[in-house]
């Protein structure tokens, strides 16, 4: 096989359909680039090697046969261990949980089995989706393949360090701050947060209920698409995705700009303290590129970027608590420390707190959908800084700067981050594509465009 | 950094009674974060019109929602 990196999931389907390519080899090369790559990388918690090379042969059997069943039919695709496996141990991160074995599948991995998908194995996660980066965790962070000294983001730590290292094709993170989005950004990918309740949550270990999201991440926005294809959809299991449907379709992913309009949100990130001035630089040569591409360009202004920031994170911080107290009070020696800090800080919030940041929330939903009424699209920057070296990272970083993930999480808004660049030390850039909820397909269409006009998919990580 | 509204004395006590066991450094980390929470909160509490604001919306958003 001459194939020395795993081609896009796009390309591995159109080779896998026209009998080029067999989903066997697919999965010898990313299994064969696991064992040499990530004992450094440590983007794995478990790798399914065995059954991984014998669904890949029953796939390549039934494709044979005539029987393909879609774009993801013999994919190698790897999950957060957030993400409940049926009989394959799923352990948030967290010693609490190292020996638990779900019985069922989460809603997403069902349905990615249906299309046909192989689940490769399980990727790190900070530990129950907020303890992260933290060196005494039950699963030390995976590292950065740009450079392994500098943090690789999270919650998704995993995800994102696979998919830039070509260790899987395809990645399924959760996202409750911006726990796709981050990783996606720092590792160069992108990452895709669906519109809140597109995508189930059902068998996902909830950090925030009000909070989290599901979401494709791949090294392309059309394989993120491809993917969200397969795991969207009502789920009876799960009120939040009752009614829930994506306007447009979402493939094939059409790459013409002309005549959407796009509002650049600069305050987000343009200030005091907020983005650095190759991040500011990043979104400006972006936004021209979308002008170049044929959309009408727009400054658009959204509400200060702390007034999101802040009821995000007493939300999530309150339902977090919530949902994990039982072990926390019983156990807290067997998380690490900032999980136990970052967890406790949720139980000194009163109702009152948690009541006036969701009132807040409604307001600033609507400031939000008011500012959009004359643009299908926003763009922002993906991160306002580059990732600092993983130890110098501190327990109550998130309190103390604003976070640009953080508004799409609290509007629901689907948000896509896609690579914009490099900077001077050679980290990737990235800007967030959002739309109003149930856009998706516009964010997507957007990421798709500028990737295929931009030259930054040609460049990968030197191992 | 902000400080915490509440006095460390009282914080330790809150802290007891919430069933939360910490070890004293971490409390004292614990405090400090605290006040910037603190201060997040005074943004979410002094922002005009949201009180006005109801959560959930209806009683048909909240029954058939």
């Amino acid at each position: 096989m001459a194939l020395e990196f795993p081609p896009t999931i796009a390309d591995a389907a159109r080779d896998i359909a026209a009998g080029t390519l067999s989903p066997v080899d697919l999965v010898e090369l990313c299994l064969a680039r696991i064992a040499q790559f990530d004992p450094g990388l440590r983007s794995y918690l478990l790798v399914r090697a065995d059954e991984a090379r014998r669904e890949a042969r029953a796939a390549a059997d039934e494709i044979r046969r005539g029987l393909l069943r879609g774009k993801l039919h013999g994919i190698p695709i790897a999950l957060k261990d957030a993400i409940d496996t049926a009989g394959v141990r799923t352990t948030i991160g967290s010693r609490v949980f190292a020996d638990r074995v779900p019985t069922h599948d989460a809603e997403l991995v069902a349905r990615l089995k249906r299309a046909g998908a192989i689940i490769l194995g399980k990727l790190e996660c900070h530990e129950f989706c907020l303890g992260g980066p933290a060196l005494d965790a039950f699963a030390p962070p995976a590292r950065n393949p740009w450079n392994i000294e500098v943090y690789a983001g999270g919650s998704s730590s995993g995800a994102g360090v696979a998919i830039a290292a070509g260790l899987c094709l395809g990645a399924i993170g959760t996202d409750t701050g911006g726990s796709v989005r981050i990783p996606a950004a720092f590792n160069g990918i992108s990452g895709h947060k669906p519109t809140y309740g597109l995508v189930s949550n059902h068998g996902i270990h909830p950090l925030s209920q009000s909070l989290d999201h599901p979401g494709p991440m791949a090294w392309t926005s059309e394989d993120c698409a491809l993917m969200l294809a397969a795991i969207m959809g009502a789920d009876p299991k799960d009120r939040a995705t009752h009614g829930v449907q994506a306007r447009g379709a979402l493939m094939p992913l059409d790459a013409r700009l002309a005549g959407l309009r796009i509002g650049v949100i600069r305050n987000f990130s343009d200030g005091p303290d907020l983005g650095t001035p190759e991040v500011n630089a990043s979104l400006d040569a972006a936004a021209t590129e979308l002008g170049g591409l044929g959309a009408k360009v727009t400054t658009l202004k959204l509400p200060d970027l702390w007034e999101y920031t802040a009821c995000n994170s007493v939300i999530m911080s309150s339902e977090a608590f919530m949902n994990n107290a039982p072990w926390l009070r019983a156990t807290p020696d067997r998380v690490s420390s900032f999980t136990r800090g970052r967890m406790f800080l949720g139980a000194f919030l009163r109702a009152e707190d948690y009541l006036e940041a969701q009132r807040l929330r409604r307001s600033l939903i609507r400031a939000t959908r008011d500012a959009m009424r004359d643009v299908d699209a926003i763009i922002c920057a993906g991160m306002l800084a580059p990732p600092p070296p993983v130890t110098s990272m501190q327990k109550f970083y998130y309190l103390r700067r604003p976070l640009i993930t953080a508004p799409f999480n609290l509007t629901g808004m689907p948000a896509l981050s896609v690579c914009s660049g490099f900077d001077s030390s050679g980290l990737p850039l990235a800007i967030q594509i959002a739309a109003r909820p149930l856009d998706d397909a516009i964010c997507l269409r957007i990421g798709h465009a500028y990737e295929r006009a931009t030259p930054w998919r040609g460049r990968r990580p030197s191992l | 950094m902000p400080d915490s509204p509440l006095p460390l004395e009282t914080f330790r006590a809150q802290a007891k009674s919430l069933g939360l066991t910490i070890a004293e450094p971490e409390l004292l980390e614990l405090h400090a974060a605290h006040g910037d929470l603190a201060a997040l909160l005074q943004r979410i509490h002094a922002h005009p019109g949201a009180a006005a604001e109801l959560w959930p919306e209806s009683i048909v958003e909240a029954w058939e929602g």
